[in-house]
């Protein structure tokens, strides 16, 4: 019976093998026709040496690469970040540009969502009125999210990012585009993140261009990209959150110290969940400050006093808050958010920013409850949308993501990694199961699961670890190319449309009835809309939004392709076409897989 | 030369290792004593100042049980019943005389707070017999604590905590006995087993599956003939309690099967329930197990729930551990699955918010499995030892958030569930208009136990269906014997309606309260010359 099955799952394995090795070889024997028939062609002949030229230079290019590696893929990948950015920032014909000076919160637009609208309209607020208020008007902009106290209005957020805003906005008035210059200081956090990615997967052991195609994946690939072109926290969160991975993967001193304390009073700054994703990092540097050593019949208990470095980073930051507090609502720890929105404007709230719905379970408290908005009993619901539901998950928005976790796996086997996986890993979780336990898993109208663009960030520093060690496996490439090419193709949808989609109990309750996924996306598109300001001024009379949209997921797409093949050495890449053009690779594969199969028997 | 960047401190090798923990573990029992305790008073301490120590009316109606035994028209032991098992209000008894013991609640919580304080302890100790180490006990025994539902069902007069504390101590002597295969421990595990079999009607399931586990561990040690034997003896003392549960039904209802069958036993409310359509888990596996294990989520946590489940797997695939132990920790499962088949055949009801319409319905049944849990996440943190500090912290992260936000479905399923009725307008009228008049109170213990005790009156003032000849009497002239009578208007499922309804005697009251779960008659003036107000029949049998 043993034997019989061996030989039918041979035979199945034999035919298996035949068939792919049949298809490979059409394939290649198609693309070598092609190839030939374009030689020949008159457009080739007749631009040869354009195509020569093209060629030459490339040519140069890989014999510059081996020598200045690392220059030249930072200059390359920065130079193709910001092409790719100016092609989808927000925008429309004005004049000169729209929204400039236009409060218009319009679908699509950069105001569309008021998590972007409060922050700018405080950045405004600073820079035109010199006030940490809002006026009426620009109360009104920034609604729902907007606080009314003692007579004054104030936006909801913390002012980390506003305060971020100011000097790009004061720029960017100088020369009439406050809004485009204001917005490019998240743009600038989401650059920096890749090469954040890079360095930290440097720092677990994985090679710098890998690091730099997982940066790349975090940034177009997952919806870093759409909040990327907004004026948010989160691309500038998860800039704070590897700083501070990459802080604590370093020597203990009193710098380091130091500059830690400051990132944990900026990320407070930024946004208060962000001292609970740190409090992972915390420990890890606090239990480093400890060490034992064994002397004979004593235990020395050491302890590392540049842990006080912290206190000196944090207070600086943590008095700014302080004091921003207190200008705002007469307490240094009285947080405006604990006030509560006020609804003076709820009239004139376009759909998007309706407040949720509450959860089915909302439980009766008791005089126990300490009023955090963070709540145990809508887990269950929080974790499914944040984890599985069509409505905001990684599986339906960016599954690329999931590469990293083999990453981790392969991470966590080497022990010189073991605890710096763990502490990657354990900060994902905190993400997680933080915002799997607020109020709003979905977080209002938004694209994707935008609460754990750090997570998303922080799971793309273990993927160079999977490309590293699996770079030459079919199946492994074959895998990553679909997820890849369906990740950014979702993406760059978002980032060109909107980034506000209800969460499918208020979908269903509007009078007209709008999908709850990135099909809404889809329908925006194929209605016309697209937001892309070059698009916008240049385009919109030449193509398609569809064909933009395609375009831009294609030259993406590419641009991931080359950094990949960047990776090959010549033998990697001699090796890895002969072996898939013989059949040989997918033969040994399956080979392998057979023999684990049957070991135990 | 001085480094200001270090500050060095010598210890004695071993002060850790040896006198620190040596200390712990010598007093460690002590310790946990002292430390629940504490958080036991103090947990009724605060449900009861939150005026949620008796939002369960069935809190209520257990305290009204024990206490008829040594109060009322007819106090002794046939006011213990037959709808709910004995045991619970038999552990009143010492204390439910006093007023405040049996108006606070205390007399029901009491033995629920011995059994939470017992429960830690047992985890503990069972996790050190599955030589788990010292912070994975302390990790076990804090997600059994730092659970508001536990602590709430603790801190009032239910009867989850006892059947917890009995059951989890008969696994554990059976976890002992398996290993020393002494009687002793055999016959420590079936008594403990036998108290929860006089609980909760879960102690019989645990029975069934412990007498089976047994039988396969002996079978497997020492054979066929040993196994009988063994089997015999276990059944002996833990089946006890059940064979004069069945005895008692019989000498005192003249049917053995009466808690099963009679008309108010859980079986003729499920019935109820079925005719209306709103039993949809009968007969239905999938919907059984998913509303069961919403429950659990519930009440444990979706995230303890997973890493539970996880320690679960892990325990069941650890080559280190014996299969014996393996075997008797499937004892530990027996609420699980009870409560589904329970479920499932529709002698259970269970209603989750969300799921079931917008109500919550005895939800609490999650919370047997609370130390099931607890001990697989003890066993899980002591197992994965890289993966410790992240184990650690997401449970303490999660434990601090479910306190810090209250959640405690248990007082959502007392006080806006299918579990709460406000009966206190009711009780509050009686209170005021009967207190210091001459006279009985006529109404149905079994439909407005909680209306007795809301009212705070003394249980002698009421004349209900234990009280025998009062009862007869009254339900057949009521205009004799009582000045008021208690009871749903044209609700035939109310004994007082469908017997006094009838009566020629009922003309003679007039309505005088109506609230949303009963109505309150009062006799007419011009009668009250007639109306009997002391007690008569003496000493009743």
């Amino acid at each position: 019976m043993k034997s019989f099955k061996l030989k039918i799952n041979k035979k199945i394995f034999s035919n298996i093998n035949l068939s792919i090795h049949t298809f490979i070889n059409k394939v290649i024997s198609k693309i070598k026709t092609k190839v030939t028939v374009f030689k020949n062609s008159p457009f080739f002949l007749e631009n040869k040496f354009i195509l020569d030229y093209i060629s030459k230079l490339f040519k140069g290019v890989i014999k510059f690469f081996p020598k200045n590696k690392s220059t030249f893929i930072t200059i390359f990948t920065l130079l193709i970040s910001i092409l790719f950015f100016s092609t989808i920032i927000k925008g429309g014909k004005g004049n000169p540009i729209y929204y400039q000076v236009e409060h218009n919160k319009q679908i699509g637009g950069p105001f569309e969502d008021s998590i972007s609208s409060a922050r700018y309209a405080l950045t405004e607020s600073i820079v035109l009125n010199q006030s940490l208020f809002l006026s009426p008007s620009l109360a009104e902009f920034a609604a729902p999210d907007v606080v009314y106290y003692k007579g004054k209005f104030t936006s909801v957020f913390t002012p980390g990012i506003s305060f971020l805003g100011v000097p790009f906005y004061f720029i960017g008035s100088l020369l009439g585009l406050p809004q485009l210059f204001t917005y490019f200081a998240t743009i600038l956090f989401a650059i920096l993140d890749i090469f954040l990615i890079a360095r930290i997967a440097v720092k677990v052991g994985s090679s710098y261009l890998a690091g730099i195609i997982g940066g790349c994946i975090f940034i177009f690939c997952t919806n870093a990209l759409t909040y990327g072109i907004n004026f948010t926290q989160h691309d500038v969160t998860a800039a704070v959150v590897l700083l501070a991975l990459l802080n604590a993967f370093s020597k203990r001193n009193w710098i380091n110290n130091t500059l830690f304390g400051v990132l944990v009073g900026a990320s407070l700054l930024i946004d208060i969940p962000n001292i609970i994703f740190l409090a992972p990092i915390g420990l890890y540097i606090l239990a480093k400050s400890f060490s034992f050593k064994q002397i004979r019949t004593r235990t020395q208990l050491i302890f590392n006093t540049t842990i006080f470095g912290f206190i000196v980073g944090f207070i600086p930051l943590i008095m700014l808050f302080g004091w921003y507090n207190y200008q705002t609502t007469g307490s240094y720890t009285k947080l405006a958010q604990s006030i509560g929105i006020t609804s003076m404007f709820s009239k004139n709230v376009p759909p998007q920013f309706a407040p949720n719905k509450p959860s089915t379970a909302q439980p009766v408290s008791f005089n126990f409850n300490l009023h955090i908005p963070f709540e145990t009993r809508i887990q269950v619901e929080g974790l499914y949308i944040l984890l599985l539901s069509n409505e905001r998950s990684w599986i339906f928005y960016s599954p690329i993501v999931f590469v990293g976790l083999i990453g981790f796996i392969l991470l966590y086997t080497k022990i010189e990694t073991r605890s710096k996986s763990l502490l990657i890993l354990s900060i994902i979780i905190v993400n997680i199961l933080l915002y799997s336990m607020f109020d709003d898993p979905w977080g209002g109208w938004a694209f994707g699961p935008r609460y754990l663009i750090p997570s998303a960030a922080l799971l793309t520093t273990m993927i160079p670890a999977a490309i590293d060690r699996f770079r030459k496996n079919i199946i492994f490439i074959l895998l990553f190319v679909i997820l890849l090419y369906y990740s950014i193709w979702v993406n760059v949808l978002g980032a060109l449309t909107t980034s506000a989609i209800p969460p499918k109990v208020e979908a269903v309750a509007l009078p007209t009835h709008i999908p709850w996924t990135y099909k809404y996306n889809e329908q925006l598109i194929s209605t016309g809309l697209l937001t892309s300001l070059i698009y916008n001024l240049f385009l919109t009379n030449l193509i398609s939004p569809n064909f933009y949209w395609n375009i831009l997921t294609i030259s993406i797409f590419v641009f991931f392709i080359i950094l990949y093949i960047l990776q090959f050495t010549k033998t990697d890449r001699v090796e890895f076409f002969q072996s898939i053009s013989h059949g040989f690779y997918i033969k040994n594969k399956f080979k392998s897989v057979f023999n684990r199969l049957f070991k135990s028997h | 030369m001085i480094n200001i960047n270090q500050i060095t401190l010598n210890v004695p090798n071993g002060l850790f290792k040896n006198t620190v923990s040596n200390f712990f573990k010598k007093y460690a029992i002590v310790f946990l004593s002292i430390i629940l305790s504490i958080i036991s008073i103090g947990s009724f301490i605060l449900f009861y100042k939150n005026g949620l120590g008796l939002a369960y009316n069935d809190a209520r109606s257990h305290l009204d049980i024990g206490r008829r035994v040594v109060e009322g028209l007819k106090p002794g032991l046939a006011q213990l019943g037959s709808v709910w098992l004995p045991l619970p209000h038999m552990l009143m008894i010492p204390t439910i005389w006093n007023d405040f013991m049996w108006h606070s609640g205390l007399s029901g919580a009491l033995q629920s707070m011995i059994s939470f304080v017992g429960t830690g302890i047992i985890i503990y100790v069972f996790l050190k017999k599955l030589n788990v180490n010292f912070i994975g006990r302390i990790i076990g025994l804090l997600v059994f604590v730092a659970n508001w539902n536990v602590l709430y069902l603790q801190s009032t007069a239910m009867t989850e905590l006892l059947l917890i504390g009995t059951m989890t101590a008969g696994v554990y002597y059976l976890l002992i006995w398996q290993d020393s295969e002494k009687i002793l421990d055999l016959i420590k595990a079936s008594f403990w087993i036998m108290l929860s079999t006089l609980n909760r009607y879960d102690g019989w399931f645990l029975l069934v599956m412990a007498t089976i586990l047994v039988g396969i561990i002996t079978l497997r040690k020492r054979g066929y003939k040993v196994t009988e034997g063994v089997i015999l003896l276990f059944l002996t003392l833990a089946g006890i309690g059940i064979a004069l549960w069945v005895l008692w039904n019989l000498l005192i209802f003249k049917d053995p099967l009466y808690f099963i069958l009679g008309p108010y036993s859980a079986h003729a409310q499920q019935q109820q329930l079925s005719q209306a359509g709103n039993l949809p888990t009968k007969h239905n596996l999938w919907l059984s197990t998913f509303i069961y294990y919403y429950a659990l989520a519930f009440n444990v946590g979706i995230v303890t729930l997973i890493i539970g489940s996880i320690g679960t797997l892990l325990f069941y695939f650890d080559k280190k551990i014996s299969s014996n132990v393996k075997i008797i920790c499937l004892a530990l499962f027996a609420p699980l699955i009870f409560n589904i088949i329970a479920l499932y055949f529709g002698f259970s009801v269970l209603f989750i918010q969300g799921i079931s319409g917008n109500t919550w319905f005895n939800v609490r049944y999650g919370v047997m499995m609370v130390p099931t849990i607890a001990i697989f996440i003890g066993y899980l943190v002591s197992k994965l030892k890289n993966f410790r500090p992240v184990l650690i912290g997401v449970i303490l992260m999660i434990l601090f958030f479910s306190m810090s936000s209250a959640d405690a479905v248990t007082v959502d399923d007392a006080r806006v569930g299918s579990s709460q009725v406000n009966v206190s307008a009711a009780g509050n009228w009686l209170n005021q208009n009967a207190k210091n008049k001459p006279g009985f109170v006529l109404i149905s213990a079994a439909s407005h136990d909680a209306i007795i005790f809301s009212s705070g009156l003394p249980m002698s003032k009421f004349i209900h269906e234990g009280t025998g000849a009062y009862w007869l009497s009254a339900t057949k002239s009521p205009d004799r014997w009582a000045r008021w009578i208690v009871m749903r208007t044209n609700d035939n499922t109310d004994q007082t309606w469908k017997l006094v309804s009838k009566s020629p005697g009922f003309k003679r009251f007039k309505l005088v309260g109506h609230f949303p779960f009963a109505d309150i008659y009062e006799l007419k003036p011009q009668y009250l010359n007639q109306l009997e107000t002391k007690p008569v029949f003496g000493k009743q049998k």
